[in-house]
């Protein structure tokens, strides 16, 4: 077995972070995608000052890819530290 | 409607176009070689890359498109944001990176990295340029739409003069041109949103003009007749005596409390307060008559800003609220289509070449997601104060952010329809590169194995760039009529198909050989076309055909050719594993 250079290591774990965070983005969208097809009556209700389920999760979709994006650059840079 | 050209927006568009091509040619000696030319050098800073990112995929379709179907229909355009940016997800944590340790030029030189193979050349070339020319149509047809109402040229001319100002913004320095184009306009079209939507949520909501009293606007109907003549509820349009033209659409007839205004409200405010209103959407019907006339009649109706505020009224979004479950794999598939296909599309993908690392590449990709998210949030406010706005046109909602913007002066009118314009220029001058990439890197030099230099690489890309810009201007001529987001869809179906397995599989599977990814893409490529072509969309939109009579039980192809690609890759890399050649290199 021939030994693994330091670069690939590193390559290696940045994907599995990434493949962490990709996972936990996708069950965010599947839940929404079927929300919208199969109970749409759930995304009427409005819990937050008056705004309703499916614009909440809608813009917490969009605002939280870019958290999760930051979080990802922050979490990189502490591991290379 | 008839549209007043405005001599402001013709100026500021002139400046616009020459201070771009101003900068082209400032940039022209840094474009000589061939990574000059496809690459940038590998020299763009991360930041302005990943602005550029903006630039590139906010095409004439995010912003006319999504702002138009909000504002006629409510909730349903954000659906497209919300999937079209989480498409980035899969860019970031997935592909950003390894693509560009594998690559070069093109994605067609990480696919084939490991292989040197002219079979995934030639896919993946064929497939860069299939789905490039799908994106053109619909931003070209966007240019001459767009520059009819705007400038008073017709569309002939729109499509010809956004053709020959893209073209020579990409011949003159290419891809160091075309980021900062890009970077550019994505700049101006995020701040000048957000500067939209801090005016629409200053004007707040209120009731339109004799609505209170709880009457409807009048019906209102163009005749067309077959010589040509249009007429507006019996007369002839015009805004002269004797004349008449279409109203300004897009009023609230109610709000909460018996209130006729708002004031100033912050964002939250101004969803849930519309949200407990009563807005007047316009339905539309288009009948043929036996005189070879056409009549379209828009109705005016009533319905509960709640309801405005939930998916499933445009037509496309139906099938959320019917019972039959094709029409709900029509959704979820759409849904698919737009989260896979973001990092599929070439001319994406090269933007990844132009900067010097796969740590740039990554953060390039987290400021392209913030922008372009935060241009998506925008996107919602912008759509709903054009529906609340007064100013929209019945019958055309591609025209909805604009006509908004006049609603505030027409030095923003003037500002805005510039920036659509170099929506247009960004998004057409990525493509053409990404076209130009694929025939001389790809084809000429892989699959034909052309011993080309550096230099004469780059004089073969430059005309092939023209060649490509002749054929946007031919096909943005011939399709004036389609439907602008319609193509899009397809674009991002035909991507996310012909090459997303391909990606993702050679990263994550080992196992993987050139046969497989050969066979996958031209799989995908051809399973998610002739699925289009054989939609019940299609038959109605283009064929002109009953849409009962499509051969395909919905028509959005992604949830069934995406699977088929990996399915293809996996069983035929399984039959070619342990040929001489075929398997990864080791090391």
């Amino acid at each position: 077995m021939e030994k693994r250079s330091d670069a690939a290591k590193v390559a290696e774990s940045e994907s599995r972070l990434g493949l962490a965070l990709f996972t936990l983005y996708l069950a965010a969208y599947t839940g929404f995608v079927l929300l919208s097809a199969f109970a749409p009556s759930i995304l009427e209700d409005a819990p937050l000052a008056g705004v309703n389920i499916a614009i909440l999760y809608g813009m917490g979709l969009i605002i939280g890819a870019f958290v999760l994006a930051l979080l990802y650059a922050w979490l990189l840079r502490r591991k290379a530290r | 409607m008839i549209y007043e050209p405005s001599a402001t927006a013709v100026v500021i568009f002139c400046l616009f176009v020459a201070f771009t091509l101003g900068l082209s040619f400032y940039f022209g000696g840094r474009a000589r070689s061939v990574k000059g030319y496809y690459a940038a050098g590998g020299s763009i800073h991360w930041f302005v890359n990943g602005i550029a990112f903006a630039g590139d995929y906010l095409s004439a379709a995010s912003f006319l498109g999504i702002c138009g179907m909000i504002a006629f229909y409510g909730y349903d355009g954000f659906l497209y944001s919300v999937g079209y940016l989480a498409g980035w997800i899969v860019a970031l944590f997935v592909i950003a990176e390894p693509i560009k340790r594998l690559g070069r030029y093109t994605f067609a030189d990480a696919l084939d990295n490991r292989f040197n193979s002219r079979g995934i050349k030639l896919a993946a070339a064929t497939s860069t340029l299939a789905v490039s020319i799908f994106y053109l149509i619909p931003q070209m047809v966007g240019a001459g739409v767009l520059i009819k109402p705007l400038l008073g040229f017709s569309h002939t001319f729109g499509v010809i003069s956004v053709g020959t100002v893209v073209v020579l913004i990409v011949v003159t320095a290419g891809m160091v041109s075309t980021t900062y184009v890009q970077f550019i306009k994505g700049a101006l079209l995020v701040a000048f949103s957000l500067v939209l939507t801090a005016l629409i949520l200053q004007r707040g909501l209120r009731v339109g003009p004799g609505l209170e009293r709880g009457d409807l606007p009048p019906a209102q109907i163009v005749t067309v007749k077959f010589t040509g003549e249009r007429f507006v509820n019996g007369k002839p349009q015009g805004r002269g005596p004797g004349q008449s033209d279409l109203e300004h659409v897009g009023h609230l007839s109610r709000l909460p409390g018996g209130a006729t205004h708002t004031g100033p409200l912050g964002p939250l405010a101004f969803l849930s307060t519309l949200g407990q209103s009563e807005v007047v959407l316009w339905s539309s019907k288009t009948e043929k008559l036996s005189d070879g006339s056409t009549t379209t009649t828009y109705t005016p109706r009533k319905v509960p800003g709640s309801e405005v505020l939930q998916p499933g009224n445009h037509p496309s979004f139906n099938g959320i609220r019917s019972e039959k479950l094709s029409d709900k794999l029509n959704f979820l598939s759409l849904m698919l289509a737009l989260f896979c296909g973001t990092a599929s599309l070439p001319h994406i993908l090269i933007r990844y070449y132009t900067v010097k690392d796969a740590a740039s590449a990554r953060k390039s990709t987290i400021v392209g997601i913030g922008s372009i998210g935060f241009f998506y949030v925008l996107t919602l406010f912008l759509g709903l104060g054009a529906m609340t706005s007064g100013a929209i046109d019945v019958s055309n909602s591609n025209m909805a952010a604009p006509l908004l913007a006049r609603s505030f002066g027409e030095m923003l009118f003037a500002a805005i329809s510039a920036i659509a314009f170099t929506t247009v220029l960004g998004t057409v001058s990525g493509l053409i590169i990404a076209a130009s990439g694929a025939v001389v890197h790809d084809l000429l030099t892989g699959y034909f194995r052309l011993d080309l230099h550096d230099a004469n690489k780059v004089r073969a890309g430059k005309f092939v760039s023209v060649v490509v810009g002749i054929v946007a201007i031919v096909l943005g001529i011939a399709f004036e009529k389609l439907n602008v987001n319609f193509l899009v869809g397809w674009a991002f179906s035909v991507a996310a198909s012909a090459n997303l397995p391909s990606l993702v599989m050679l990263l994550f599977w080992r196992g993987t050989t050139r046969e497989g990814i050969t066979a996958a893409i031209f799989t995908g490529m051809v399973s998610s076309l002739a699925w289009i072509l054989l939609s019940a969309e299609t038959y109605e939109n283009v064929y002109k055909l009953p849409p009962e009579s499509a051969i395909v039980p919905f028509s959005q192809p992604g949830i069934v050719t995406i699977p088929l690609g990996f399915l293809t890759l996996i069983v035929v890399s399984l039959f070619t594993q342990g040929r001489v050649g075929t398997g990864p290199r080791k090391g």
